[in-house]
């Protein structure tokens, strides 16, 4: 018997040094034919239904193959996509999107109308439980959409097959930016039924430059450029997006060729600036982004506004920046970053500033005998405790105590939600490039916990300002109350503000003509262009 | 033999039960709403609410538990709140990927292992037995993250002969040799260590001395008469280790980007994606226990002794 076992073990062990032999090395070329672009996503995009995706993947591969009535192009200005042209009424209530009339899906159905209308209304449809219903509450009869309470929403209607009307229930100036979103990506009506059961999204059809050819999940993505595509067809042939979590699996595909791009963080970026081969391939973009420590301005001591602006006085933000970022980040002076509208360019921060910062913490009481202790709750992840450690040593020269508290990303997000950390490292990443996203999501008090005011901020004043702001059209003017209100707010130190930091990609040799715009997770790639 | 293998089938069910019920409790009691995850970064209580329902999260945890566990007694391991997809299915795509590497890898440990375990049995106490032992006591320590990573560098990267990674492999085996190397290299190190004692002990036994005084050959003594009875405990690790590989290495599979169980595993797991997770934990205990049970029956099989024992363990 044990013969037996043993010649078992003996042929299976040949079948399959045999099987290795006969096939031999397999033909692992990730780039075959002309104009392939090789990307990477950090983890797989599962979710390829707009309406329901809050993934930055996700959203890069949507970006590619669905389009919107609007877009933000590749210089950060807002064109029509869908839309041929658009008009705002004179109260700022409703729009006329007309549309462009040979436009086709991937599946070959001519883009109507009806389309658009199905699309948004999906997006507050209760059965959909869209993630994303914000983008469009302030439609009008939203509300009543998402409760149920009717079965299409009363402001987006179709006037004619090219025409579409969206009417809000009150002014609301930013709107055309969040049509950028890809919430508002829109779908084939006529493919209601494989929408409803999910079976679509293996392979969307939209009307985007490209189209999905392959799918592996967890491995790869391969889109090809759609030759129906209505506006500037791409110059690319395919693009293939290859899932790789791992930051150092993605450095070694790229530094053996296989990758076109490559994302660089603070642990990388400076081994590849000093190789001279790669650092002049090497892009800093200004991200639309705000990091900061949030305190709970509802409980002690961070109620205490002397408090608050103490500990924004006590950090050496230039030191960090550079020890971190290599001076890749601006420090932040309000929570708008720069080249976004509302953004507040002369802008004083709080400085480096020990002295002031001792003497507010010495008024609200404490000192040497009594010091100000507490924690920081943090992701428990290295690139958080390379600047939580920093912040923790520079708070600690000036007799500020700071434990700081790791915890699971979902765990982190609930504990700071249901107000229970007193303070918290985190970061804003935003949406469209208005100063709205970077005010009422932030900090109005509507946006308590997961709304995005995880700092609890209620101020009746600042909710009355980015109410009356919103309303205004005249983006000028538009940016100066939203530069009042960012001031005001940064005033009241409602966090320990750090800095707006610049995203970093290095390309290989082989890519020329990439554009990268603070929206680069929404980028259509029209314009990239690969030697190979 | 039939009772014996009916009463070791029966035993699997109530194993099979607990996991249903400890898998549920654990993901219960962790922190974290998956709601959350699935809601983004700024979405209002409301819509929170809204998703929580959507996903059956504001239904009491027993009913939730009884609902769950009915379904996958109908074979159902329910669907991904992210991509929408049954769980089963995924599972169905992306286990060949993880069994091609289980089974590569357990050729390396067997066939290194093994051979290694020899040498050092025969050789015991020279310096290449000293070897050996060097050899296994580096594998058993190196982390695979880090031979993983070295393996890839040098051969992949530096050396390029093998692609670095095992995202189109097709049909051919080759993409899975580095990874496979990787995973398997460090059971290989346990077995060697298992293989080098059990020959050592059979070598000295008094059958062997007689089979040397009759003159037999030293290999056949070796291969034919030592081996082959050192081979025993050797198939106890094999099975232990082929169920761990079968329910994916999330490490491996990540480094050498393979899509198999032990990725979809940890997506889901930083996704909080639940379904996925349970599903994937049932399919693992599954696995393992299916595969003990197969050891255990081809045991009985091999040795009556070791039937007859158990039966009447279990009579008692």
């Amino acid at each position: 018997m044990k013969r037996i076992l043993f010649s078992m073990l003996l042929i299976g062990l040949i079948a399959f040094t045999a099987n290795l032999i006969l096939n031999g090395p397999a033909q692992t070329n990730t780039s075959e034919g002309t104009g392939v672009f090789s990307g990477y996503l950090s983890s797989e995009p599962s979710n390829l239904d707009p309406a329901r995706g809050v993934d930055v993947n996700e959203a890069s591969v949507q970006a590619k193959i669905f389009d919107g009535l609007v877009r933000y192009d590749e210089s950060m200005k807002l064109v029509g996509s869908l839309a041929e042209s658009w008009s705002v009424n004179s109260d700022g209530k409703e729009y006329l999107f007309k549309l462009h009339q040979n436009v086709f899906f991937h599946n070959g159905q001519k883009l109507t109308a009806d389309d658009v209308v199905f699309s948004l209304d999906r997006v507050l449809a209760p059965e959909v439980a869209s993630p994303r219903s914000w983008v469009l509450e302030k439609v009008e009869g939203a509300q009543e959409r998402m409760k149920g309470e009717t079965t299409r929403v009363a402001g987006i209607r179709k006037v004619d097959d090219f025409t579409v009307s969206i009417k809000l229930s009150s002014p609301f100036a930013p709107f055309m930016s969040l049509l950028t979103m890809p919430a508002c990506y829109v779908l084939p009506h006529k493919s209601a039924e494989a929408i409803k059961d999910k079976s679509f999204f293996e392979k969307p059809a939209g009307t985007g430059p490209f189209k999905i050819v392959e799918r592996v999940r967890d491995s790869y993505v391969r889109l090809a450029s759609y030759q129906g595509y209505a506006g500037p067809k791409p110059r690319l042939a395919e693009i293939e997006l290859r899932i790789i979590p791992e930051n150092m699996k993605a450095e070694m595909e790229f530094e053996s060729g296989n990758l076109d791009l490559l994302q660089l963080y603070p642990s990388n970026y400076e081994r590849f600036r000093s190789d001279p081969h790669h650092s002049k391939r090497i892009h800093d973009i200004p991200a639309m982004n705000v990091f900061y420590v949030g305190f709970n301005n509802q409980k002690a001591p961070f109620d205490d506004v002397r408090v608050r602006k103490a500990l924004n006085m006590l950090i050496d933000r230039e030191k960090i920046i550079n020890a971190v970022y290599q001076g890749r980040a601006v420090a932040a002076n309000g929570s708008i970053p720069p080249g976004i509208l509302g953004f507040s360019k002369d802008a004083k921060g709080y400085g480096y500033n020990p002295v002031e910062g001792k003497k507010l913490l010495k008024e609200a009481g404490y000192d040497k005998s009594r010091p100000l202790t507490f924690d920081i709750y943090q992701k428990s992840a290295q690139a958080a405790f390379e600047i939580t450690r920093l912040i923790q040593g520079e708070l600690k020269k000036h007799g500020v105590v700071v434990n700081l508290k790791p915890m699971e990303w979902s765990a982190l997000k609930d504990s700071i939600n249901k107000g229970e950390a007193p303070a918290f490292y985190l970061s804003w990443f935003g949406d469209y490039p208005d100063g709205e996203n970077f005010l009422y999501p932030l900090f109005h008090s509507n946006n308590w916990g997961s709304g995005g005011n995880r700092a609890r901020f209620k101020s009746e004043e600042i909710d009355n300002m980015i109410e009356e702001a919103v309303k205004i059209q005249d983006p000028d003017l538009r940016a100066q109350a939203y530069d009042r209100i960012n001031r005001r707010v940064y005033d009241q130190a409602p966090w320990l503000y750090l800095w707006h930091c610049s995203e970093s990609y290095l390309t290989s040799s082989d890519v020329s003509n990439i554009d990268f715009s603070p929206l680069f997770f929404c980028d259509k790639a029209l314009t990239l262009s690969v030697k190979h | 033999m039939l009772e014996f293998t009916l009463r070791r089938i029966t035993g699997t069910i109530p194993v099979l039960l607990g996991i249903l019920f400890v898998a549920f409790t654990v993901l219960y009691l962790i922190p974290g709403n998956p709601a959350l995850t699935v809601a983004g970064p700024r979405a209002d209580q409301e819509t929170i609410d809204r998703i929580s329902k959507e996903m059956g999260l504001d239904k009491p945890v027993h009913a939730r538990f009884f609902s769950y566990a009915s379904r996958v007694c109908q074979g159902n391991l329910g669907e991904s709140v992210v991509s929408g997809k049954p769980v089963l299915e995924s599972i169905a795509e992306k286990f060949p990927y993880t069994i091609k590497l289980a089974l590569i890898a357990m050729l390396f440990s067997v066939v290194i292992g093994v051979i290694t375990g020899i040498i050092g049995a025969v050789t015991n106490g020279r310096w290449l037995d000293r070897l050996c032992t060097f050899f296994s006591v580096t594998g058993i320590s190196i982390p695979v993250f880090l031979s993983g990573l070295i393996f890839l560098y040098v051969f992949a990267v530096k050396l390029r002969w093998f692609p670095t990674s095992g995202f189109r492999g097709g049909d051919s085996l080759w993409p899975f040799i580095l990874p496979a190397f990787t995973l398997g290299i460090r059971s290989a190190a346990f077995l060697a260590r298992i293989v080098r004692s059990s020959l050592i002990e059979v070598l000295n036994q008094d059958f062997i001395r007689t089979a040397r005084a009759k003159g037999l050959k030293p290999m056949r003594i070796l291969l034919r008469h030592g081996l082959v009875n050192a081979l025993i405990p050797v198939v106890t690790v094999i099975g232990l280790d082929l169920s761990s590989y079968l329910n994916g290495s999330v490490i491996v599979e990540t480094i050498f980007d393979l899509p198999g169980i032990g990725r979809f595993a940890m997506d889901a797991i930083l996704k909080r994606d639940y379904p996925v997770i349970q599903g994937v934990v049932l399919f693992g205990a599954f696995i393992f226990i299916m595969v003990n049970l197969f050891i255990d029956l081809l045991y009985a099989y091999i040795n009556p002794k070791i039937r007859d024992e158990m039966m009447r363990k279990s009579e008692k």
